[in-house]
């Protein structure tokens, strides 16, 4: 019998440790089946798939790619995506950290007063604007452009980043800026220069999370991008299964594969990172 | 030092956030509270109302069902919570490769989009789907899961809350990891059996962590609108998986703003005393280890 790492009473090996794995195992299959579904869909015929979306397919066809292809660019589709999920989660953690700093750092009454200001987005069900957001939008005329899904996403998204830059810029020491300051540094290179790299991880993490939710973000677009600005790849998708009805299914996996290829190979490739990003916590090995 | 921190340069940091916040959330806001009492296509007022469209919102059976279908999703959601909290404490149990391999094939679904969990979520629940298949293999009959009203918004509700479900279990996982080690080592050596650690010394110890979580279900569910609208995409009862927020995005979409802002307003306060009640039930304590 083995004994237990903390020293304490040894581990039996009996039928809740074996019950403890399987179930453990099998939940992990079925949380990897839609990349097996995903798999396999594409390259089914139209019957196939439609009759038996999780079987192997039983003839192979890249028929279902080609008429994709040939009805949205995707090429561009991902390009639309990269510069939406780029441009908001890098203004997001721009705003985010600059106010964050502002904030921990002011010591006027006003510091805390705009803190709690802040933190009412926290509160705030964002899709519940979307009425208003949407005529403020028209009335200023950036409806249906790029800014109608950067600015309101971007704004939603301040009172989260700024909450945990603060709790970062908290624990960094302030005789990194008195020093700093000592040697007749102004505050905005003490903060570009001296306090934004100090908390470069918190940075790498927030970008990494929002770039995600944004990539495969769909309400957003569907509110106020209404079908005019550049399309994003999840927009694509979205736009196939009105045309197929629910019926060509093979097709539809081919628009779901390629849309989703970009973010498996990055979290597979990364996926120790995502896990501590997600979780925000360090202690995952 | 202190002298250099009052340099009003400090308010040049905060005020491109607090712009950005106050004209897309704040001004929102205010802006819905009169328009809530109009009759306006947006451009123009056409007449003030009164309360005709609040009472509307009160008086609309399809909104009440919007709200069940919402709540079908946080319970179903909550369960999983449940569930979650289960297979967080198993998964701490377990080390080595099963260990990495379930915390990758657990946060795998959080990388999908909701055009992809939508439409695998119709494949798994179709008629012709792995589910039906199951069903058929045992000798039950087929079930129209997406196309019926008694099942299609349970469906979606468990679509939903498997999506959330193995990100939320590496969350808990590693919310468990953060306990400090010498008092699990203290109950092991106390005689304290793995379960028993779990439930009196561990699960006791996250109460921040089940707050935050359960606010984030509750505001999850209640903002739910983009998996309903990718699941009904092409089905026959697209009316079955209406929620409070494409309800009002349909009133949006046919320009009829003063319902729109009239059901955004009662929403909105819904949403925020909500998410206020369960703050003031549930409270953040600090431990010192």
């Amino acid at each position: 019998m083995k004994k237990s790492k903390t020293g304490g009473k040894p581990v039996k090996k009996g039928f809740s440790y074996f019950y403890e794995r399987v179930i453990i195992f099998v939940w992990a299959l079925i949380e990897l089946l839609p990349l097996y579904w995903m798999l396999m869909l594409p390259w089914k015929t139209w019957d196939d798939a439609l009759n038996s979306p999780f079987a192997i397919p039983t003839t192979f066809t890249t028929e279902n790619f080609a008429k994709v292809l040939s009805k949205f660019n995707f090429g561009q589709g991902i390009l639309n995506s990269l510069l939406y999920a780029a441009t908001i989660s890098g203004t997001a953690c721009l705003l985010g950290c600059l106010a964050a700093y502002g904030l921990t750092r002011m010591r006027k009454k006003t510091g805390p007063f705009f803190d709690k200001y802040l933190k009412m987005g926290l509160v705030m069900p964002s899709m519940c604007l979307v009425s208003t957001t949407f005529l403020i939008l028209r009335k200023i005329g950036l409806l249906g452009t790029f800014w109608a899904v950067v600015l309101p996403t971007t704004a939603i998204l301040q009172c989260a980043t700024t909450l945990s830059f603060s709790v970062w810029f908290k624990t960094v020491p302030t005789e990194y800026e008195e020093a700093a300051v000592v040697y007749g540094c102004g505050p905005f290179r003490l903060f570009f220069e001296i306090m934004m790299p100090q908390i470069a991880p918190a940075l790498l993490i927030q970008f990494t999370v929002i770039f995600i939710m944004i990539w495969n973000n769909y309400e957003t677009f569907k509110v106020y991008a209404m079908g005019k600005t550049p399309q994003p790849v999840t927009m694509m998708v979205a736009q196939l299964f009105t045309i197929s009805k629910n019926q060509d299914w093979g097709m539809i996996g081919a628009g779901i594969l390629i849309s989703s290829l970009p973010t498996i190979i990055v979290y597979c490739i990364f996926n120790k990172f995502l896990q501590k990003a997600y979780t925000g916590a360090g202690s995952l090995k | 030092m202190k002298r250099f921190y009052k340099n009003p340069v400090y308010a040049a940091f905060i005020t491109p956030a607090l712009i950005l916040f106050t004209v897309f959330t704040i001004v929102p806001v205010i802006v819905m509270v009169p328009m809530a009492f109009q009759d306006t296509n947006g451009v123009v007022v056409k007449s003030w109302v009164g309360f005709e469209n609040l009472k509307k919102v009160f008086t609309d059976k399809e909104f009440l069902t919007c709200m069940k279908n919402v709540g079908k999703i946080f319970l179903v959601n909550l369960i999983a919570l449940v569930y979650s909290w289960i297979m967080a404490f198993r998964l701490s149990h377990v080390e080595g490769f099963l260990n990495r391999l379930a915390r990758f094939a657990y946060m795998f679904p959080l990388v999908l989009s909701v055009t992809t969990i939508g439409k695998y979520g119709v494949c798994l629940f179709g008629y012709n789907g792995l589910i039906n298949d199951a069903l058929a293999l045992i000798g039950l009959e087929r079930v129209s899961f997406l196309s019926t009203v008694k099942w299609a918004m349970w469906t979606c509700a468990i679509i939903s809350a498997w999506w959330a479900f193995g990100s939320g279990v590496v969350g808990r996982y590693a919310a468990i990891k953060n306990v400090p080690k010498d008092l699990i080592e203290a109950a092991s050596l106390d005689g304290a059996s793995k379960s028993q650690i779990d439930l009196y010394i561990i699960f006791p110890l996250m109460n921040n962590h089940h707050t935050l979580t359960i606010i984030s279900t509750i505001s999850s569910a209640l903002m739910t609108y983009a998996l309903t609208q990718i699941v009904a995409t092409g089905l026959s009862g697209v009316k079955f998986f209406n929620t409070p927020i494409s309800y009002i995005v349909s009133f949006v979409t046919s320009m009829k703003y003063g319902q729109a802002a009239a059901y955004s307003l009662v929403y909105f306060i819904f949403c925020v005393g909500i998410s206020l009640l369960v703050q003031k039930f549930t409270k953040f304590e600090t431990y010192e280890y």
